[in-house]
């Protein structure tokens, strides 16, 4: 039976309020997660909710105290958790810790829709071949269950602001990201960069109309500042990581999709999305959601 | 014959009452009151009424009422309340008479209230969850109870709010003889305050589960867990779904709610067109705008002025969908450029809420010419947009008035000025529009003139 036990539950004085998921497996990755939703929370008063999920195994058939103890354990490391980085929250901001029980994906996107989360948060390991041997933890899986936007913070992505927004458009005008960039560009009062590929043919006035919509609506929707640029190349993950890292980019925002998918055959049979290989944190959000 | 025991607390109003009641009845031949450090005359008041007096050195109820069970002279013991004042007359002995004549041990008052919260929302899901057998009992909690001296004896009397479920949960455990009994009559029960509850939750709940576990963990434990967490969960579903009930839908006025511009239908009513287009075209700032295209209708009459409006057909559902969005729990209101003279004849006339409009200043019925601008349109540092002028300030205003989420509205408008407010609502409608980027920044978009299909989105919106 799936559980949500929430050892701290005040969200109804909260209604208002962003709210942070960031789901932990008590690695060293976690904290570079919990770090950067600290640095969120206290920009946007946000309520960080830092879940662990005790997944359903067949052993906890036979053996029911070996999930008592998960349980506990996980209990423990949230509480501790939770007493470490509740100090480093400004008024405002606050931490909540739950235990989940069931099938990850499943009681992640459930949570999420119950307690109207606005973003999540993971850290990725600096190897990327663990995301491989780990399907859980692949962003275009978690992106495709869970509906809202998710960024991936590297040990060296740890910024404690987003001046630069580096936001690629490639065939489709996406209305969410546009929304989310204008939020997050007012809150950081960041400038965001629109860039794209230059093309030749008819894909060359779609890809303009593209860029100039967007700087219209963006434009439209707040008052940050905003630059347009369309770069060489012809694969617009990789002209995308050149671009942010010679801007020193804060933020790459992209959809978890298979055109923002390093080159390489491999690289596209592995779902191997910018924020993989980008030190610069990525925020990804599923096609299908995007309207 | 009965003791009567009453814990009392600065109780002065009505603690003499209490104790002239209970010498009343002639199965009563002794009345205590445990004072609890009353910071009033209860002390005095009881005493004057012929109570025996027994001061409590710790304050709680737990702690008065195993005083007052040790001063017992007799076996079979009636605690009342002593902020109650009239009991129904036959209180006490229809409490006492089922241990009297031997038929139970240990019973419980209940009477006509108000349902108690904690009571129906914490205590009767744990006990049918953790003991069944007594989950039928209408009033738990109730603080009006008899029972034999030996058995009380043996019971462990918590110190808070805990105490009276935890008293019929040991007599219950200790397999003694319980009864309830309606004791008659109505009594005004004094509710506990928000601030109560938390801790009042807590207590009763802490007492029944530490019942329910003597040995703390069990593979039991999870399991009862999780089962409370499922009610917790549909409690909070449901609390949500009420609280949240509230959403908001605003309108643009101008060739949205009217079938076309007022000022417009005044330019051409009043032979300002040309003027009006020179300073569409020359101005740029907004606001200086509003104040130029205001001058225009200086020495104008307001019935002038609604006679024009009067002239411009509205959407013809347009009633009949705000009466629907009002059934659905929306809140309805206009938000437009032009003037809250002419946005209030359309409220009243198509039954919104609100308005929010630029004032046009009138002297002795004529329009001065000037305007005044509510402070809602301009942009704070926590302007959602960081526009200087802007539509989506009055939305974020009014969300916050109206305590909505900004996803908890629904914006209908037609304009390029709109877009804004249509980007930031959480549904954003376009409406005839012939801005093609306005089309694409809505959510949906309305291509004929009517506004029914709101109703069919109402419920989409969070």
């Amino acid at each position: 039976m799936p559980c949500y036990l929430n050892i701290n539950q005040s969200f109804m004085n909260h209604q208002s309020a962003y709210k942070i998921i960031v789901p932990v497996r008590f690695k060293k990755s976690d904290r570079w997660a919990i770090a950067k939703s600290i640095t969120m929370a206290n920009q946007m008063q946000a309520i960080i909710h830092v879940v662990y999920v005790v997944r359903t195994k067949t052993i906890f058939r036979y053996h029911p105290y070996q999930y008592k103890e998960e349980f506990a354990l996980a209990k423990k490391n949230l509480i501790a958790i939770k007493q470490h980085y509740e100090p480093q929250l400004c008024k405002g901001a606050s931490i909540e810790i739950s235990i989940l029980h069931g099938n990850y994906l499943h009681e992640l996107s459930a949570y999420i829709k119950l307690y109207k989360m606005d973003i999540m948060l993971i850290g990725l390991s600096s190897q990327y071949i663990w995301s491989i041997f780990r399907p859980l933890l692949s962003i275009h899986r978690i992106c495709r269950h869970v509906h809202i936007p998710l960024l991936a913070i590297k040990s060296n992505g740890l910024a404690h602001h987003f001046k630069k927004i580096v936001l690629p458009l490639y065939m489709h005008l996406s209305m969410r990201q546009l929304r989310l960039a204008a939020l997050l560009a007012r809150s950081f009062k960041s400038t965001v960069y629109l860039i794209s590929v230059r093309q030749t043919g008819i894909n060359a006035s779609v890809t303009t109309k593209l860029c100039q919509e967007s700087l219209e609506i963006l434009q439209s929707l707040t008052t940050v500042p905003v630059q347009v640029l369309l770069l060489e190349g012809k694969y617009i993950a990789k002209a995308t990581m050149h671009f942010a890292k010679k801007i020193n980019a804060d933020l790459i925002m992209i959809h978890a999709a298979k055109e923002f998918c390093m080159p390489g055959w491999w690289n596209k049979l592995t779902n191997k999305l910018i924020a993989y290989v980008s030190s610069i944190p990525v925020l990804s959000l599923s096609k299908d959601s995007t309207e | 014959m009965v003791t009567v025991i009453i814990p009392a607390l600065n109780e002065e109003k009505t603690i003499a009452a209490v104790v002239k009641f209970s010498y009343s009845r002639s199965i009563v031949n002794e009345v205590i009151v445990v004072d609890d450090n009353s910071e009033d005359a209860t002390l005095l008041r009881a005493s004057a009424a012929g109570a025996k007096i027994i001061s409590s050195q710790i304050r709680g109820k737990g702690i008065s009422m195993k005083e007052g069970v040790a001063a017992a002279r007799n076996e079979c013991i009636v605690f009342l309340d002593g902020d109650i004042d009239p009991y129904p007359d036959t209180t006490i002995e229809r409490l006492a008479q089922p241990i009297l004549r031997g038929e139970a041990d240990f019973v419980k008052g209940t009477f006509n209230r108000n349902a108690g919260r904690v009571t129906e929302l914490v205590a009767k899901p744990l006990l049918s969850i953790f003991f069944p057998g007594i989950a039928a009992f209408k009033q738990p909690l109730g603080g009006m109870i008899c029972g034999r001296k030996s058995l009380l004896t043996h019971v462990h009397f918590s110190n808070d709010y805990g105490v009276d479920i935890s008293l019929l949960l040991d007599m219950y455990l200790m397999k003694a003889n319980i009864k309830e009994v309606d004791i008659g009559g109505h009594i005004e029960n004094k509710s506990k305050t928000w601030e109560a509850l938390g801790p009042m939750s807590r207590e009763v709940s802490k007492a029944i589960i530490s019942k329910a576990f003597p040995l703390a963990s069990s593979p039991q434990h999870i399991s009862a867990l999780q089962s409370i967490e499922q009610i917790n969960r549909g409690l909070q579903e449901g609390l949500r779904a009420h609280l949240e009930h509230r959403r908001l839908a605003v309108f643009d006025m101008d060739n949205t709610i009217l079938q076309g511009h007022f000022i417009d239908a005044c330019a051409q009513r009043f032979g300002f067109t040309a003027h009006l287009q020179e300073i569409r075209e020359d101005e740029k700032d907004p606001i200086i705008r509003t104040k130029r295209i205001a001058l225009l209708l200086k020495n104008l009459t307001m019935d002038q002025l609604l006679n024009v409006v009067h002239g411009i057909e509205m959407v013809k559902d347009i009633k009949q969908v705000i009466k629907e969005l009002q059934q659905r729990n929306y809140i309805t209101g206009i938000i437009t450029h032009s003037y809250s003279l002419i946005a209030n004849y359309v409220m009243n006339n198509t039954g919104m809420d609100f308005c929010i409009a630029h004032q046009l200043e009138f002297f002795e019925g004529k329009a001065t010419g000037e305007v005044n601008t509510p402070s809602c349109f301009f942009a704070d540092p926590g302007s959602l947009c960081g526009h200087g002028f802007c539509k989506t300030n009055v939305l974020q205003y009014l969300c916050e008035s109206y305590q909505v989420s900004p996803e908890g509205c629904m914006a209908i408008a037609d304009g390029f000025e709109d877009r804004c407010m249509i980007g930031h609502a959480g549904k954003g409608i376009a409406f005839c529009t012939k801005d093609e980027l306005l089309k694409k920044i809505a959510w949906k978009h309305l291509e004929e003139k009517s506004f029914l299909p709101l109703v069919s989105w109402a419920d989409a919106v969070q």
